[in-house]
């Protein structure tokens, strides 16, 4: 399997926020995309997912998963930066959104939710969860219908290490079981499960090919 | 379809999670409002038992038919249960008068009754303290110009029996007994007059009674209150899922549906509590559900248009009050300027007002039905756009 991301553009009003964005990544690979605060990284995970309009395609297996919800629906997870669970429910009933009662059950005593440790705290309060908690609830209704493509919005952000550490774990595995990764991030740990990197700015996207340093990269995004 | 089954049960968990907070709101809004009902109609019952209109009589009530007639006026007439007639000096009067605690008086003038006898009919006077061009002055000036005419007539018919009785030497013995029984006869005319006419009442302009009115105006009140109390489940506070979701697949006017449903049921499951507090049955609730139906639309639509619980709360509360006001559900419709009582017809509160009061009427409510039916589709059709461009905003939360 492999995705091809081909010429996004966006634009609002007269700003272009998106140039021409285009990458691609092959099954088992990951694929860092880094930016400074409003280079519209989320923008482009917007566009790309149909949460709004722009221009472009976004092929996987001969389908531009762009204009095909339905396809998109099943192929890709997405998990935003801020978790979109209802805040006054459990765990459990903002599952039921994502799963079927057998498929919950079943998930629950040994899949992917028990992989994220949500068994523990899944009777919790979405508003009484930390943000780890959150973030991985999040990640196990983005993988409900078992999509083979992920994208996240910074997922590790504001976490503390151990749960840094169990994400990436889980993503690696994702990857290792022939998905496709697209994370945008500011995490340097997040960095080490990336294969390419690219740095989003002025619109436009840039293959990072160089040693991975924090000051390296800092200078990248800094130059005109 | 499964997602939207999926999507309404997890809205349903949701409204099951705010009910207990929202039926608090709502039992104490009801009881309120019931209460203030109930005290309304007992006062106003109570007064009009026990408060008179005090018109003063003022002048020379020496005499002795005068006296007889205003002995027989506050004890007899039918007129004593709502006209007090109080005997006073002049100044009294004038400074009761002033003070509102007296309605009008009388004053008669001196030798009334002679100037009868010789046919000057000095006129009795009727002094009152509103404008002379409003209803009531005006009705008091109609009563006292009949009272006037009838004493006038009937003493003018005693005297003329006495002229004819000197005339033709009859003892006084006898034409006094005649004048007794005469008098007897004129009176109880006066006091009969009852018969001669009868009174119907029609309502308060839409054929509803004064109560009706009031019921029908505060049932509306009702719903739109409890909808303000379903503000913390209605009230969404993050976009963000409706967008995953929808880029998942799901369809965004199943959401709104999904959304929708569950605070219908509430409102619905509220109304029937109420019904059965007041011993109506299931035939009750669902002749009413259309004026439910209608209102929780546009009380959706009014959520969909606000972004916090802040302004929801306000958008509610000034749309309840104001569509209140302009509904006649305040003060009687008729009362209102009559441009307000046509663009009332037109409003969703004035429509469900109507409707209910046909319901109340014993009728149908069919004429109202599809201006219903219109007006909650529209709210609805509406939300869907308001959703729609709050979905397209530009950033995803």
């Amino acid at each position: 399997m492999k995705i091809n991301i081909q010429g996004i553009q966006k634009t609002f009003g007269k700003k272009e926020i998106l140039k021409d964005v285009s990458f691609s990544a092959e099954s088992g690979k990951c694929v860092g995309i880094l930016g400074e605060n409003g280079s519209g990284k989320s923008t482009l995970f917007s566009v790309l997912l149909g949460l709004q309009k722009g221009e472009g395609h976004f092929w996987c297996d001969g389908i531009d998963l762009m204009k095909d919800s339905k396809a998109r629906s099943k192929m890709v997870g997405f998990v935003p930066q801020n978790p979109p669970l209802i805040h006054e429910l459990s765990g459990t009933d903002n599952l039921k959104l994502w799963y079927s009662k057998k498929e919950m059950e079943k998930e629950l005593a040994g899949g992917v939710l028990e992989l994220l440790g949500i068994p523990e705290f899944s009777q919790t309060i979405v508003s009484k969860m930390s943000g780890g908690m959150r973030k991985r609830l999040s990640i196990g209704c983005a993988v409900a219908r078992k999509p083979s493509i992920l994208f996240l919005d910074e997922p590790s952000a504001a976490l503390d290490l151990v749960c840094k550490e169990k994400i990436i774990e889980y993503l690696k595995g994702f990857k290792a079981n022939g998905g496709i990764v697209v994370i945008a991030t500011h995490d340097v740990s997040e960095l080490e499960i990336c294969d390419d990197l690219y740095i989003l700015k002025g619109g436009k996207l840039h293959l990072y090919q160089e040693q991975r340093e924090i000051h390296k990269l800092v200078g990248c995004l800094k130059d005109e | 379809m499964n997602r939207f089954f999926g999507y309404i049960k997890v809205q349903f968990i949701r409204a099951i999670k705010h009910y207990p907070i929202i039926l608090i709101f709502t039992a104490i809004l009801t009881i309120s409002v019931v209460f203030f009902v109930k005290v309304m109609f007992q006062t106003k019952d109570g007064e009009e038992g026990k408060k008179r209109f005090e018109i003063g009589l003022v002048g020379d009530l020496s005499e002795t038919y005068l006296d007889i007639g205003i002995v027989a006026l506050k004890n007899l007439d039918s007129s004593q249960y709502y006209v007090e007639f109080t005997e006073m000096e002049e100044d009294e009067a004038k400074e009761r008068l002033l003070d509102g605690e007296l309605y009008g008086y009388v004053l008669i003038p001196e030798g009334f009754v002679e100037s009868i006898v010789y046919g000057e009919n000095k006129p009795l006077t009727y002094v009152a303290a509103n404008n002379p061009a409003s209803f009531g002055p005006m009705m008091a000036n109609e009563i006292i110009r009949v009272v006037s005419q009838m004493v006038i007539q009937s003493q003018n018919g005693i005297y003329g029996l006495i002229d004819i009785a000197e005339l033709y030497d009859v003892s006084k013995k006898t034409y006094n007994k005649a004048i007794k029984d005469m008098n007897i006869e004129y009176i109880s005319v006066i006091l009969d007059r009852e018969g001669y006419y009868e009174t119907t009442y029609v309502g308060l302009g839409n054929g509803l009674s004064y109560k009706d009115y009031y019921i029908c105006a505060f049932l509306i009140l009702l719903i739109l209150l409890w909808g303000i109390a379903c503000a913390s489940l209605m009230t969404r506070h993050s976009m963000g899922l409706l967008r995953v979701l929808k880029s998942n697949g799901y369809s965004m006017g199943g959401m709104l549906l999904g959304d929708y449903i569950p605070f219908l049921l509430l409102m619905s499951i509220n109304m029937g509590i109420l019904v059965l507090f007041g011993n109506q049955g299931i035939g009750t609730l669902v002749r009413i559900l259309p004026a439910v139906i209608l209102l929780t639309a546009m009380q959706f639509l009014l959520y969909e248009l606000s972004s916090n619980i802040i302004t929801s709360v306000l958008l509610q509360l000034f749309v309840t009050v104001f569509l209140s006001y302009a509904s006649g559900l305040f003060y009687p419709i008729y009362s209102l300027p009559q441009i307000i009582q046509v663009c009332s017809r037109e409003l969703p509160v004035g429509i469900a007002f109507e409707y209910l009061s046909e319901i109340l009427k014993g009728k149908t409510g069919w004429e109202t039905l599809p201006q219903i039916w219109i007006y909650s589709f529209a709210f609805l059709v509406l939300s869907y756009v308001a959703r729609y461009y709050k979905l397209r905003s530009n950033r995803y939360e």
